[in-house]
């Protein structure tokens, strides 16, 4: 009797391992988001850290817009702005570029920049050797920094794009930084 | 009577993809006013009459099936149950069919995604729950949110007939504007939560999403006011933030970026004004830009926002209060951003003096003027290229012109417009052993600071720092001679880490 | 079979019928029990739901705000949408389900009767739970069903009670699907092969796959929201390395067969009801299973059609355009093979064949507007607005909530051995299938007049539409009033009249449970049947 039982319960207890990996598969479409956003530049999201400074070819036959556009998520009291709004750079060129950001409190604030690239095929063309979205950034109460990126639109870049939007959005992280 | 024709008319003809053209209410899509938003027009088309087509058909046989295979009319029942001939058939030709609308499709897709050559570009910012504009060419910046009559309409039981209130829900207090048969690339990001921005004249909407930023285009054909709204939900007020926006032709836009260009500058009127003026004026400021979530009596929302009635904030420390509505704080947004000087110090004293509250002071515009941030400093493009390449070397006379206005703002006020220093307290520039000694000990104590001097590696950027240095050794008295390029100064500064 | 026998041993009442009193319908384990308690539960959650739904039309009904305030409004939206789906519809079928699979296959009852038993309870937990947030401080989720972050972030006390909800509604809904899988693969007669399943059972056996792999998904989205909210995790937040966006794409991974949970054995249903009324086998059996499994796959890989305007690289704005359209085949084969069905039958029309030959009408005016939404760049004008609310809306009300109509009015005689009435159950029918176009049926113009969806006040020019809307939804609402009457009639003895074991002419050609008395024992197929009735040769 209990042998006859056999297939059902073993079909029971594989359609239960089944939904507990569906629930792991659910957590694996986050690593797998990111290896796609990476891919495919979905979101304009960038790699994380810095790119090798390499020597590229540069093309002198075009030249390709960057512009620079700066936010602050709510209540994120600082100033933040860049000097320079938009560059005309030819693709393997390398070039720094100053932001300026103030904590706007009598606090030390912990804030992270988040960058964002559009048109996002164009992300995985753009390589960032300094930025200060690396890492988070302290301030002191009332501290301002200016803090260079130094970045290259590798040649590569597909002739189309002739504008690049490079993006950074501070968000205050105080309250949920874990330094 | 008339009307209950039309509507049947309409349900009708709408049905069939026919917009009732004498009808007051719109059944169709738009067509619009750009060239995408015709293209999508035309093919919203022709997909709706391939369905009425096929649904014509399927229906058309059921019906007939059903009037004539009745049992009640003695038809009797046949037994077949396939037919692997017809079965092929209707696979097949839904097939054609898909094919053939997927290439009008993805052609019109390729053109809706090809942001490229634009002429001008905008910023969009979703915040709760208004929009953000900020041209990035013209540097015009400002918020646009529901206009005053419909948000007092919009209130539960106003008593207000929004039949009575001119494009009700679909004005706003500063529109968009833009110049016609301009390509207008527009990046979208959002302060908050989502936000999707369309207006349905332009073919499109996008998604606004905080930290990440998308991008669309338009090219408006005819001038003229097109309407539009949030369309992704963004909390309770996510029915009550329009978007307006105006299309002009060249001349005139250009003639509304001067216009906006110098009120701008001009800025906030900062002159005293009295305590009941203050208040007066504060109430409707406060109803279009914090009742909504504080309620227009003050009493807040229990759970989710804190009543301004009695609140400890409002009735405490007057610098805490005008520090948190500048600075905002959780879900209370940076109000510093949004309003004037005037206006802020207008609805903060307001806020402690009404409203059930009664502390009794106030605060006049100028000292909040102080609080905001200052608008930065406008350079000419050129320029700002040239001085931010770090990697380009910079003439002596191009370091000596952005070293002196670097001076004038960064170190005048202690060492003195002249670099004569202020004696016994800040040191003279001219002849100082520092300034006409080694370079490189200048630079160090100017990167690190000392003692009352600031470290200034933080505050310029290389270009201004390498500026300055040469400035001071070369004026004020000094001629030391030499200088020193701002590619050497990031250097240090990298090297400092 | 022995085994399922030696199983039924163990419960010695089950020889002595139904226990008396209250408590039996707490702790029964019997099949026929506890779909009544899920089709009870999902009618009265139905009408919960509907109430909603008024509120949302009597707050529209003309431009300016009366009644609710905005948030209050949207909390409506949000909650009448997890109500509908998880606390009608769905439970609706596993109802049907639990009464009829069984009888279907001949089998003497589901497989794990006392895991039947918990997964109800769990789900009148989680759906009280899920009630009790519209008490709480800040108010129920308001963000929509979707509970998007960062906005479902802003909930107030609600937030982690809402979210424990959708866990214990989750694990109710994989315990019926496993259990459903379990009873279909173990628990046939000889000589019920799979093909020769009716299509409900078969649809139903692929729903619970669906189930299976998708419920845990929308678990894991949700517990990251929670996680995101209170242990400092940033799945979804940019200011930690985060992004929003993700979490759309994992919710419409489960979303998107989700739907189709609550579509596919609606298919089944009305391929069970059409061919009695047509008397007629059938058309195209097996291409209807194929067909079943095939939109079942395809909704795996379309998600992202929910998303074209986040702003997608071309190539995947193309590849889910493609993709979806694509569903239009088997869809479209469906239809047309239950055209097939009537064509050249004998039909009647009592109120069952009724519902089903509206549902078939109007879910596929339903697909059409899906089709025409799944052309990515004619979505940019779409999404968003009353027409998509007009679309999924004709998939469910008249697709989904009709076919569950129709299997009331189908079985109902089988279940109480009363005879319901049908001049009411027609009156029933042509009241809700004339109310309920003129509630969505406008609601296409507006969307493409640039009406958005979930908003609580609108301009001007949408006002006449609206209004209309509103009636219908009025007369809509009221109507299935009609529907609680007749059960309960039903219930109550009916027209009087004694019904025969087939009911409907001829109907045991079409299942077993027509072989079976009306009402059925409390026990059913101890010993399997023997002859299976061929419903398609």
């Amino acid at each position: 009797m209990t042998e006859e039982k056999k297939p059902k319960n073993t079909l029971v207890r594989n359609l239960f391992i089944v939904a507990v990996l569906m629930f792991g598969f659910g957590y694996a479409l986050v690593p797998l988001y990111n290896v796609l956003c990476d891919i495919t530049g979905l979101n304009g999201k960038t790699e994380n850290g810095a790119a090798k400074e390499i020597a590229y070819d540069i093309d002198l036959t075009r030249e390709v817009t960057v512009e620079f556009i700066t936010s602050l998520n709510e209540s994120t009291p600082m100033i933040f702005n860049t000097e320079t709004k938009f560059l005309k750079v030819h693709p393997g060129e390398y070039h720094t570029v100053n932001f300026y950001a103030e904590n706007k409190t009598d606090k030390a604030m912990i804030a992270r920049a988040i960058p964002s690239i559009s048109p996002g095929i164009a992300a995985e063309f753009f390589k960032k050797i300094q930025c200060f979205c690396f890492t988070e950034q302290k301030f002191m109460p009332h501290e301002g920094k200016t803090m260079p990126v130094k970045f290259v639109i590798e040649p590569k870049l597909p002739e189309k794009y002739k504008t690049v939007t490079l993006s950074y959005t501070f968000f205050d992280n105080t309250d949920r930084s874990v330094n | 009577m008339k009307k209950k024709t039309q509507l049947l008319a309409g349900l009708v003809l709408g049905f069939l993809g026919i917009g009732a053209a004498q009808a007051d209410y719109q059944l169709n899509l738009m067509r619009g006013v750009t060239k995408i938003s015709n293209d999508l027009y035309d093919l919203h088309m022709l997909i709706l009459w391939i369905c009425v087509f096929i649904g014509l058909a399927v229906f058309g046989a059921m019906f007939y099936s059903i009037y004539h295979h009745r049992k009640s009319k003695g038809h009797k029942a046949a037994q077949f149950h396939e037919n692997t001939t017809v079965e092929i058939i209707w696979t097949i030709i839904p097939t054609l069919i898909l094919v053939g609308m997927a290439i009008p499709a993805t052609k019109t897709l390729m053109e809706l995604d090809d942001v490229q050559d634009s002429d001008m570009t905008i910023k969009v910012t979703g915040w709760q729950w208004k929009w953000e504009y900020e041209y990035l060419d013209t540097g015009i910046h400002f918020f646009s949110s529901l206009d005053e009559a419909s948000n007092k309409a919009r209130q539960v039981n106003s008593g207000i007939d929004p039949k009575t209130v001119p494009n009700y829900l679909l004005n706003v207090d500063n529109p968009l504007v833009v110049p016609t048969k301009k390509k207008i690339r527009f990046v979208f990001t959002a302060a908050d939560v989502l936000h999707s921005w369309w207006v349905p004249d332009l073919g499109w909407k996008k998604d606004t999403i905080p930290g990440f930023i998308n991008e669309a285009w338009t090219s408006v054909d005819e001038p003229g006011t097109y309407r539009g709204q949030c369309t992704e939900l963004c909390g309770k007020d996510h029915g009550f933030m329009p978007i307006v926006v105006i299309a002009m032709e060249q001349p005139e836009y250009d003639a509304w970026v001067k216009k906006t260009q110098e009120a701008a500058a001009k800025g906030a009127d900062l002159s005293d004004q009295s305590k009941a003026d203050l208040i007066a004026k504060g109430a409707a400021v406060y109803n279009k830009n914090c009742a909504t979530c504080h309620l227009e009596s003050g009493a807040g929302v229990a759970g989710a926002f804190p009543a301004i009635t009695g609140s400890p904030v409002v009735i405490g420390d007057l610098q805490a209060q005008i520090n948190l509505v500048l600075n905002g704080k959780g879900a209370m947004p940076a109000f510093g951003k949004m309003l004037n000087a005037s206006e802020l110090a207008q609805v903060i004293t307001y806020t402690r003096n009404a409203l059930g509250n009664s502390v009794g002071d106030e605060v006049q515009p100028k000292a909040i003027q102080e609080l905001l941030p200052q608008p930065a400093k406008t350079q000419s493009s050129e320029t700002v290229k040239k001085l931010t390449e770090t990697s380009a070397d910079l003439t002596m006379d191009e370091l000596l012109t952005e070293g002196e206005a670097v001076y004038n703002t960064s170190c005048a006020s202690c060492h003195m417009g002249d670099g004569a220093g202020l004696a016994g307290t800040f040191p003279a520039i001219k002849g100082s052993n520092v300034v006409t000694g080694n370079i490189d000990t200048q630079i160090d104590l100017m990167i690190n600071g000392k003692g009352m001097m600031p470290a200034f590696g933080k505050m310029l950027n290389p270009t201004e720092f390498a500026a300055v240095v040469t400035y001071t050794r070369n004026k004020l008295g000094n001629s030391v001679g030499d200088s020193v390029q701002p590619a050497k100064i990031q250097a240090l500064l990298n090297g400092q880490g | 079979m022995s085994a399922v026998v030696a199983e039924h041993d163990e419960h010695e009442h089950h020889d002595h019928g139904p226990m008396k009193g209250w408590l039996r319908w707490i702790i029964t384990t019997n099949h026929k029990d506890i779909g009544t308690l899920y089709l009870v539960f999902s009618l009265a959650m139905f009408f919960v739901g509907g109430a909603m739904a008024m509120v949302i039309r009597a707050e529209l009904f003309e431009p300016g705000m009366q009644f609710v305030e905005p948030q209050f409004f949207n909390s409506m939206t949000t909650m009448h949408a997890l109500v509908m789906v998880f606390g009608a519809v769905m439970p609706a079928f596993v109802g049907l389900a639990n009464w009829m699979i069984p009888l279907m296959i001949g089998a003497p009852d589901m497989a794990l009767p006392r895991m039947n038993n918990m997964s109800f309870w769990l789900l009148v937990a989680g759906v009280l739970l899920l009630a009790s947030t519209l008490f709480m401080e800040g108010g129920a989720p308001a963000g929509g069903w979707t509970l998007y972050p960062p906005l479902v972030l802003q909930t107030g006390k609600a937030l982690p009670f809402a979210i424990f909800s959708v866990h214990l509604l989750g694990v109710s809904s994989i315990m019926g699907a496993i259990n459903i899988i379990a009873t279909i693969f173990n628990m046939r007669a000889p000589a019920m092969t799979l093909m020769k399943m009716p299509l409900f059972v078969w649809t139903w056996l692929i729903t619970a796959f669906l189930l299976i792999a998708i419920m845990p998904v929308f678990a894991g989205a949700v517990t990251m929201l929670l996680t995101d909210r209170f242990f400092n995790t940033s799945f979804f937040d940019a200011a930690g390395g985060g992004d929003p966006v993700l979490y759309q794409h994992i919710f419409w991974f489960f979303g998107h067969p989700e739907v189709y949970v609550m579509i596919l054995p609606t298919f089944g249903v009305a391929s069970t009801i059409i061919p009695v009324f047509a008397r007629k086998p059938l058309f195209g059996y097996s291409s209807m299973v194929y067909a079943t499994a095939s939109i079942a796959f395809l909704s795996f890989i379309v998600w992202a059609h929910h998303m074209f305007t986040v702003g997608m690289p071309i190539a995947g704005e193309l590849y889910f355009m493609y993709a979806t359209m694509l569903i239009a085949i088997p869809t479209g084969v469906k239809v047309f093979n239950w055209t097939a069905t009537m064509w050249k039958g004998a039909m009647t029309f009592e109120t069952p064949m009724l519902f089903s030959i509206s549902f078939v009408v109007l879910f596929t005016l339903g697909g059409f507007t899906g089709l025409m939404m799944s052309i990515a760049p004619v979505d940019f004008q779409y999404h968003d607005t009353y027409f998509i609310v007009a679309h999924f809306h004709y998939t469910l009300v008249p697709a989904s909530i009709f076919i569950l109509m129709a299997a009331g009015y189908y079985w109902l005689p089988k279940w109480t051995g009363n005879m319901y009435n049908e001049k009411i159950g027609q009156l029933h029918f042509w009241l809700s299938v004339i109310s309920v176009n003129i509630l969505f049926f406008p609601q296409h113009f507006l969307g493409l007049a640039g009406m958005p969806r979930r908003i609580p006040d609108y301009a001007i020019q949408f006002a006449d539409w609206n209004m209309i809307s509103s009636i219908g939804g009025f007369i809509f609402g009221l109507s299935q009033l009609l529907f609680l009457y007749i059960v309960i009639d039903t219930i109550r003895g009916g027209t009087g009249e004694k019904v025969t074991d087939e009911v409907w002419e001829e109907a045991s050609k079409h299942g077993l449970e027509w072989t079976l008395p009306s009402p059925p024992p409390y026990h059913t197929f101890t010993t399997p049947p023997v002859i299976v009735p061929s419903e398609h040769h």
